[in-house]
């Protein structure tokens, strides 16, 4: 029989080459990938990082709480799914460093590319920084609204403009029925059209989702959930403002004065805008003064000391605001390295499977 | 313009049909390789790619900017990929023409107008990295048709029809070349991400579900390899490997929104 002090000597050499093979075993491999494709699956039907007490009329209480207290709806910000890319890098490094003399060397080469992606990966979640910067016309901003608090930028943006490029403008289009004849009209803000006869119509006011508030008529979205629109219908010298709603047609047969003339069947139909682009242009200012302009698009971002500036969306509801996304991430020529190292692997495997 | 498009298309199925029936009737004739199949398919290949160009020519865009338009180039893809890898052997023909008849009848009930494009599409990438997704997709569809013959045939095999090996063959390169482009996709449509939106990753349910299909498949070809799962058992796993697809491509866009919404 081995003293203890002996024992322990051999079983911790036998228990780390233990650890050693299984942490480089394809069977580990299995358990991860099957987690992670449960984790995945989970995060990519649940609403991830959204406010889902909403569902519980579609899913049930019971569902909700349950979503909540397992966080699945926020699957990929949870500790256990770090420790699964962890375990998946640690994995992929001990299986090629096992094998490094048996495995084949396009595999090998992919193991390498998945490791670097991954370690991109964790450099960008941890070191880089990420915000959003609403920008109000003519007033600098040098703060980014990230995550877990406000991002100091090291300088400050000013809007100058801000417009909205169309491939097609929204279109309001007024059908007139009156003895089975229809007659239409593409209405314009503020220019009066013909529609029949001696009847005359304006575009005042159009929405493409009002909402009636003591405040008066409000747009509650860009989505037309109820379009309407305010129009003056002239008759001779009289005039008349009426609102017709696409949803709810001749509601303003309903509600017109008494003792007024009847009008005739008025239908409406709003036809969503196309925009081609959103574009800010802003000025960089250091230290108060400019040191440069740049035009913001989607797709076209612009880099100043570091940070990119991206189009990221607007506000036209309170005065004119473009929001931009303001990022910083060093992990990203790591990722790019990775992207270019994985692929060239699988085709080494491939090229060479091939010929063999 | 359109109903030239039209007209293409559907010259574009009839030479996949009649690629599918010569393919067959080589098969029953005991003979492995037709090479009037394989010019029949590439006849048809050639009109689908007119369809397409002219598509182009008309939306001034590269037209993969939604659903009906990458379906085309998936029915394009599969045809052009019969003709290469194929090399004229009458199963593949069979296969790629029941491809390219399937994925022209869903393009037709998923027809959509000429439109301009999004902002967030207005890129070059668009055309890189849509077109290798799409091209990934068409491997794993061509691995996942032979994969359900090897399984529907139980073991029979005719004069002039490929063995189980031949098959299993088949669906083990295809789903290589799947995996490597399907990489390549993910790849470029984080570089274009990191452009557009500032993020190379969001964790988008687009993305996620990219991500589940390429480890699903990793998975497969890690079966294979070290687990010896062939055949059969691989063949199984090329299905399962096509539903990930089928949800990432279908299910994600009509069941789940995201920054990839506008591809519906």
């Amino acid at each position: 029989m081995l003293p203890i002090s002996d024992a322990r000597e051999q079983l911790i050499p036998v228990m780390a080459n233990r650890i050693w093979r299984k942490l480089g075993s394809p069977s580990l491999f299995f358990y991860i990938a099957g987690l992670l494709l449960a984790a995945c699956v989970a995060g990519g039907v649940i609403p991830q990082g959204e406010d889902i007490q909403g569902m519980a009329g579609k899913w049930g209480q019971m569902a909700v709480h349950l979503v909540i207290l397992t966080g699945l709806n926020e699957v990929f910000s949870q500790w256990w799914f770090s420790a699964l890319l962890a375990l998946l890098f640690l994995n992929l490094l001990f299986c090629s460093l096992q094998r490094w003399k048996t495995l084949h060397l396009g595999i090998w080469i992919s193991h390498a590319g998945m490791l670097v992606v991954l370690l991109g990966g964790l450099v960008s979640v941890f070191l880089g920084e990420r915000g959003q910067v609403g920008l109000e016309k003519g007033v600098p901003v040098s703060m980014a609204q990230g995550r877990h608090g406000e991002i100091k930028l090291p300088f400050a943006l000013k809007l100058t403009d801000f417009r909205i490029e169309y491939h097609r403008e929204a279109g309001h289009t007024l059908t007139m029925v009156k003895d089975g004849a229809e007659t239409q009209v593409q209405l314009k803000q503020d220019i009066e059209v013909p529609l029949a006869g001696d009847l005359f119509v304006r575009l005042r006011q159009a929405f493409p989702d009002l909402a009636m508030t003591a405040e008066g008529p409000v747009n509650r979205s860009q989505t037309p959930n109820n379009p309407a629109i305010q129009v003056e219908v002239r008759q001779g010298v009289k005039v008349r403002k009426i609102w017709i709603f696409e949803n709810y047609p001749l509601f303003y047969q309903q509600h017109q004065d008494a003792g007024m003339k009847m009008l005739p069947e008025l239908y409406y139909a709003y036809s969503q805008p196309m925009i081609r682009q959103y574009v800010s242009t802003v000025e960089v200012q250091e230290g108060g003064k400019k040191v440069a302009d740049a035009v913001l698009q989607v797709n076209k971002p612009f880099k100043w000391r570091g940070i990119k500036l991206f189009q990221s969306g607007y506000d036209l509801s309170h005065g004119t605001v473009s929001i931009l996304q303001a990022s910083r991430d060093p992990g990203v020529p790591l990722v790019y390295l990775g992207f270019l190292i994985l692929p060239l692997g699988i085709l080494w495997t491939l090229i060479r499977r091939s010929g063999s | 313009m359109i109903a030239r498009e039209g007209l293409w298309l559907n010259v574009g199925l009839v030479f996949a049909g009649l690629s599918f029936l010569t393919g067959l009737f080589g098969l029953v004739r005991g003979r492995e390789r037709t090479s009037i199949s394989r010019l029949l398919m590439g006849v048809s290949g050639v009109a689908l790619l007119g369809a397409w160009i002219l598509r182009w020519r008309s939306a001034g865009h590269v037209p993969l900017a939604n659903q009906y338009e990458s379906m085309v180039f998936l029915a394009l893809g599969t045809a052009w990929a019969s003709v290469f890898a194929g090399q004229g052997r009458s199963w593949v023909s069979m296969v790629s023409g029941v491809g390219v008849a399937v994925l022209l009848g869903v393009a037709a009930l998923l027809h959509a107008p000429v439109e301009p494009l999004v902002p967030a599409l207005q890129s070059n990438w668009l055309l890189i990295h849509v077109s290798i997704t799409m091209l990934s997709y068409v491997a794993f569809v061509l691995a996942a048709i032979s994969s359900a013959w090897l399984l529907l045939r139980k073991g029979k095999k005719g004069k002039g029809s490929p063995s189980d090996l031949d098959l299993d063959g088949f669906s083990y390169r295809t789903v290589g070349v799947g995996f490597l482009l399907l990489a390549l996709g993910i790849a470029t449509g984080a570089v274009w991400a990191n452009e557009a939106w500032g993020t190379w990753w969001s964790w988008d349910p687009k993305e996620t579900w990219a991500l589940i299909t390429w480890i699903a498949y990793a998975v497969t070809l890690h079966l294979r390899r070290s687990r010896g799962w062939r055949m059969r058992k691989f063949a199984w796993l090329c299905l399962a490997g096509l539903a990930c697809v089928a949800f990432t491509y279908f299910g994600v866009n009509y069941l789940l929104s995201g920054l990839h919404s506008y591809a519906g």
